[in-house]
């Protein structure tokens, strides 16, 4: 239905955004897990995909990505922060925990705030990096980024431009059948090749070559699953 | 079997009634399929249809006989009322889709599609679920119950899968616990809930009919996948009582 304003426009086009809430979760190494909502959006317990987050006085900053420049060091501000966290804090606890930041929408939500779909974008990891400030009245954690530390490579995975990362389906000799657990290539197919590429009737010789050419290409007609970046020049 | 003659009457009739649905009666007289015309007597007969019901027993007589309307904007698959008029009795129906040239004919059957590979993607006659029902009828030689469903049931407010897997006779399996041949992977796949199911092989492979945007999708056939490539989607796994091993 058109709703025009005062102005007589019609506004019912315009793309309406639900808002988005960021969750976090503070997970200790000693298994200890403590979830939290800034208590600018809610008061008490939110729930989302069956965890209760407490809304908390939490100021987050600095958190963005960044290429060049120096590592991202975001914030984390809590002000009057529960026992546990505290104490946790106290006793060196921190060391080591992994803070979990969840960006969804309200929608999302378990009921009441929302329909309970529980679904969100890619959840970002920033480790502890120290604390700030330590008072009994506020506590304010630094965090850094997993790259940023020691002994990390970037990229974090091979790219080959040859060979699919896929994993192949297994004959099974004892069964006589093939072995799908583990296996992530959707060929399902009775028709079978040697890891040359050669068409066989026998289903022990069944392999994949991993090769575009003479190994997806044989077995995929139209969309190829190859998982490897033929673009890549090497 | 339908003689193609019988086809190409019904089309031509719902043609011509279109942009209003066109109810009629199939008969079997000597073996032969004989058309009689019903009045669509639906306050909207565009949107909907209603017939006589003391006039269909008049006319069928205690003979065989399959009742048709037609969709003249699609879809080409049935409704939930559609699916609801069909389970209510014991005829066969036979829909027609005719925004598509030629017509598309489909059947509302209370026989059981014997062919699990070949089957085109047709919300309520031939989707997920049927896919399930018809494997253990020939497999397992189970009847599981048929459910009346409107496509996208899952953002309509159904959630017919986790309300009604233990009146179906299944219990869920508890996490780890191993897997054995005809067990169900309940699966959310762009859903708030579940909305599709597939049959686990053994060896690690799913048996499965996705749909896809679409209520009717003539490319999408039943498939074999590997359950790995599932694995985050299946929220989780149901046995048949009578399949305890």
């Amino acid at each position: 239905m058109a709703r025009s304003d005062r102005l007589g426009y019609d506004r019912s086009y315009r793309a309406s955004q639900e808002a988005l809430i960021e969750l976090y979760i503070l997970s200790l190494g000693d298994g200890q897990v403590f979830r939290m909502v800034s208590d600018t959006d809610f008061t008490g317990i939110v729930s989302f995909a069956g965890k209760a987050f407490a809304a908390s006085q939490i100021v987050a900053s600095g958190f963005r990505w960044q290429m060049p420049g120096a590592a991202v060091r975001p914030s984390l501000d809590i002000q009057r922060p529960a026992k546990p966290l505290l104490a946790a804090a106290h006793n060196g606890q921190l060391e080591g925990a992994v803070m979990q930041r969840i960006a969804t929408f309200a929608s999302e939500l378990d009921a009441p705030h929302g329909t309970g779909g529980q679904s969100c974008f890619m959840p970002e990891d920033w480790p502890v990096n120290r604390y700030t400030r330590l008072q009994d009245s506020r506590l304010q954690i630094e965090l850094g980024s997993i790259a940023g530390f020691e002994g990390k490579f970037l990229p974090g995975r091979v790219m080959f431009s040859d060979f699919c990362q896929h994993r192949y389906r297994q004959y099974d000799v004892r069964t006589k059948g093939f072995d799908y657990h583990n296996a992530t290539c959707p060929y399902t197919d009775s028709r079978y090749f040697t890891a040359e590429g050669v068409q066989t009737k026998n289903p022990a010789e069944d392999s994949c070559s991993l090769r575009l050419e003479s190994g997806c290409k044989k077995r995929f007609s139209a969309a190829l699953p190859f998982l490897g970046f033929p673009g890549v020049r090497r | 079997m339908i003689s193609p003659s019988v086809y190409t009457r019904l089309e031509a009739y719902a043609r011509q009634a279109a942009p209003q649905e066109a109810c009629a009666l199939l008969i079997k007289k000597n073996n032969r399929w004989q058309l009689e015309k019903l009045a669509n007597l639906a306050a909207n007969p565009e949107t909907s249809f209603a017939v006589d019901s003391a006039e269909i027993e008049r006319l069928q007589d205690g003979r065989e006989a399959m009742f048709f309307h037609s969709h003249p904007f699609g879809p080409g698959y049935p409704s939930l009322a559609d699916m609801h008029g069909f389970m209510a009795g014991n005829m066969d129906w036979l829909i027609a889709d005719i925004s598509v040239q030629p017509a598309q004919f489909f059947t509302l059957g209370h026989h059981r599609n014997t062919d699990l590979h070949r089957r085109p993607f047709r919300h309520g006659v031939t989707d997920c679920y049927s896919l399930i029902r018809d494997y253990y009828h020939q497999v397992f030689k189970l009847d599981l119950p048929e459910y009346a469903r409107g496509w996208q049931w899952w953002s309509e407010g159904q959630n017919l899968y986790r309300d009604q897997f233990q009146s179906a006779g299944f219990f869920q399996l508890g996490e780890g616990d191993p897997l054995q041949k005809g067990d169900i992977a309940l699966m959310r796949l762009r859903a708030h809930c579940v909305n599709h199911a597939a049959i686990w092989c053994g060896e690690g492979l799913l048996f499965h009919h996705l749909a896809s945007g679409h209520g009717y999708d003539p490319h999408r056939q039943p498939q074999y996948d590997p359950a790995e490539r599932f694995a985050p989607f299946i929220e989780g796994w149901l046995r048949h009582h009578t399949l305890l091993s």
